[in-house]
């Protein structure tokens, strides 16, 4: 190939993934200003969390418009695409404008969020990082086994068959591996080689590289929220990125799921981290009930977004999508001041009955057409999964030792033996508390199977480390960070 | 000279922790970053298939053959793929890599007593078959690609009524 088709061929590429980001970003952005259409107006974060949490959502929105697609049997192809996208974004837009324009008193003019925390070295340390990861990807170097195996090869069949071919993922015969998992990643893949045209596995790679990009983004957005800046702000960031680099580099991480799990679960940490309600449990009152009604609804959607990704990438995203939920829950018992008794109750329920469309509905809606596709094509593999049997304990912890000392990891999984000093801080442990039961539940699937564990252990717990390790960082820098004037003490 | 409070030992120590996670973290990225480029600039042409990756030569080199087999293949067939992988195990993989390559078919593993019935090709890979079901339909340097064809019935013996002459075939 002549350089300058290698290049317009690149480019090419290149544009494929950016231009269903920016679709998606588009999407996202426009259900983010529906969200805040009456109520203050503004996500009052740093802008690059907003962005993030626009992607994020709209990744999830995207994935609903193909999945409606299919659903109504119109094949994936770029005009249609583009129909439907513009139909859900102009629908979104609509509800957002009609939103605003019944505000009533209350509606202020949308603003944009504050340019909280000035770039530094941490954010250029950040960029070199997701640099190489991009380098990796575009060589495809760094491809996962499993971007062969499942990921890639649904991707390909998907794009061939213009939408999600159950019957081939059903087939029996075909050696195609996990066949039951969810079908976002796939979905994604298959819309962007629509938009290229054909299957360019380095747009597919690229996908890998804009989630942890995304994942620094709301790493650092969790840090600011906690109150961090400066030396903490910029050493935080350059820590995450780094290690989630080294790892999607050393391990071979590019075109798989776990790259999104490890983002939704640190996408919803800002959402648990110090949320405080509005007479401030730990001290005076510091904002008005309107502001923190404001802010509870944002990371309400924020949450149940990231929820939604994580149950729409791999089956484990499922319990971890409910752990986000019940934690989001518990940190946030709402506050039902000057009611007391049977109203109290009452209050309580009412406001959790308010908050459950932005919490649950986008889990629910990416969950329950996953099951039926699921159930309607016996999708789902016999997981003859026996109780739990502690026998297998030795085995499992003597596998997994191996795997914290495994070279690509550079002894950092050892961190997570910390969880406990997390979980004693009165501002970080609902973050803390989700990593460890959902490290927990790796644990029970690991006693509870039928098969050999040892290389069970040996095969997965690597990747399921990176699910928890970058939200385990971000909490860690959080807990030793020295408490900023506007945030509560550890 | 006095004594530094607690408290800033405590700050101290904090930062020191910080700054030493953040330099294992830049100097294990910078090792992997090494490693990296070096296997881009030589992509690794030995191991097993379960350590191939996108880049590998020799998965490249699969693709390349599949990519010739596919267009001789009408879409959406039953494709038996069969190699001359010696390794116990690794022909697995290379059925996952050929099913890979092909996304227009539904790609299953040769084995032996596969039932023909079940498929429609058989692509051979590095390695050469013989079956009378087989017709070879298209031929690479790296294999072949055989149609699955209905077996040939094979005629009745010839049987000499009783009391009449055997028939030339037939005397000894």
């Amino acid at each position: 190939m002549s350089g300058t088709v290698a290049v317009i061929s690149g480019l090419s590429a290149i544009f494929s993934t950016l231009a269903l980001a920016a679709v998606a970003a588009g999407l996202g952005g426009a259900l983010l200003v529906l969200a805040a259409a009456r109520r203050n107006g503004r996500w009052a974060e740093d802008r690059s969390g907003t962005a993030a949490t626009a992607v994020l959502s709209g990744v999830v929105l995207l994935f609903l418009v193909l999945l409606a697609l299919d659903g109504l049997g119109i094949p994936w192809q770029r005009r249609t695409l583009a129909a439907a996208c513009g139909t859900a974004f102009a629908l979104l837009a609509g509800a957002a404008f009609l939103r605003w324009r019944t505000g009533g008193e209350g509606r202020v003019g949308l603003r944009l969020p504050d340019a909280v925390g000035t770039p530094g070295w941490g954010d250029l340390l950040a960029a070199v990082a997701l640099a190489v990861v991009a380098w990796g990807a575009w060589t495809r170097r760094i491809s996962i086994p499993d971007f062969i195996y499942h990921w890639g090869i649904k991707g390909k069949r998907f794009h061939w068959a213009g939408g999600i071919d159950a019957a081939y993922l059903g087939d029996p015969l075909l050696p195609v591996q996990h066949p039951d998992y969810p079908l976002l990643l796939p979905s994604l893949y298959g819309a962007t080689a629509q938009l290229r045209g054909f299957f360019d596995e380095r747009s597919m790679l690229l996908w890998s590289v804009l989630f942890l990009a995304l994942l620094v983004a709301f790493a650092r957005s969790a840090l600011l929220r906690g109150g961090v800046r400066g030396l903490w702000l910029q050493g935080g960031v350059a820590l995450v990125a780094m290690v989630v680099a080294m790892f999607a580099v050393g391990y071979d991480l590019a075109g798989g799921g776990d790259p999104l799990l490890a983002l939704a679960l640190v996408a919803a940490l800002p959402a648990l981290v110090g949320s405080t309600g509005p007479a401030g449990r730990d001290g005076p009152p510091r904002r008005r009930p309107e502001e923190w009604l404001a802010e509870l609804h944002r990371d309400d959607l924020r949450l149940g977004m990231a929820a939604a990704l994580a149950a729409g990438a791999k089956i484990e995203g499922v319990p971890l999508a409910g752990f986000l939920l019940l934690a989001r829950l518990l940190v946030t018992a709402p506050v039902a001041g000057g009611h007391r008794g049977a109203a109290r109750v009452w209050a309580v329920m009412g406001g959790l009955l308010r908050r459950m469309p932005r919490l649950v509905l986008p889990g629910v809606a990416v969950v329950v057409p996953w099951m039926v596709l699921a159930v309607r094509h016996d999708l789902f593999t016999a997981r003859t999964a026996g109780g739990l049997d502690l026998e297998h304990l030795p085995e499992v912890l003597e596998a997994s030792l191996a795997v914290l000392a495994l070279p690509e990891w550079h002894a950092f999984p050892w961190l997570l033996l910390l969880l406990p000093w997390l979980l004693l801080s009165r501002r970080l442990w609902a973050g803390a508390a989700v990593v460890a039961a959902q490290a927990g539940f790796y644990l029970y699937v690991y006693l509870s199977t039928p098969v050999e564990p040892t290389f069970y252990v040996l095969s997965s717990l690597p990747r399921l480390v990176f699910h928890l390790l970058p939200a385990v960082l971000v909490l860690l820098v959080l807990r030793l960070a020295p408490p900023s004037p506007e945030s509560p003490a550890p | 000279m006095p004594i530094p409070s607690p408290t800033r030992h405590v700050r101290t120590l904090r930062r020191a922790a910080l700054a030493i996670l953040v330099a294992w973290a830049g100097w294990s990225l910078a090792v992997e970053t090494v490693r990296l480029s070096r296997e881009v600039r030589r992509p690794p042409n030995s191991g097993t298939v379960a350590e191939w990756r996108l880049s590998t030569p020799r998965s490249e080199s699969l693709g390349r053959f599949l990519a010739a087999m596919d267009a001789a293949l009408p879409p959406d067939r039953a494709v038996a793929f069969a190699s001359g992988e010696t390794i116990p195990g690794q022909d697995f993989f290379l059925s996952l890599w050929a099913g890979y390559f092909l996304p227009r078919h539904r790609v299953v593993r040769y084995q032996p007593g596969l039932d023909l019935d079940r498929v429609d090709y058989v692509v051979v890979y590095n390695d050469e078959m013989e079956d009378p079901r087989l017709r070879e339909v298209a031929r690479h340097f790296s294999g072949s690609l055989y149609e699955v064809v209905e077996p040939v019935p094979t005629p009745p013996p010839a049987t000499t009524p009783p009391g009449a002459e055997p028939t030339r075939q037939e005397r000894p």
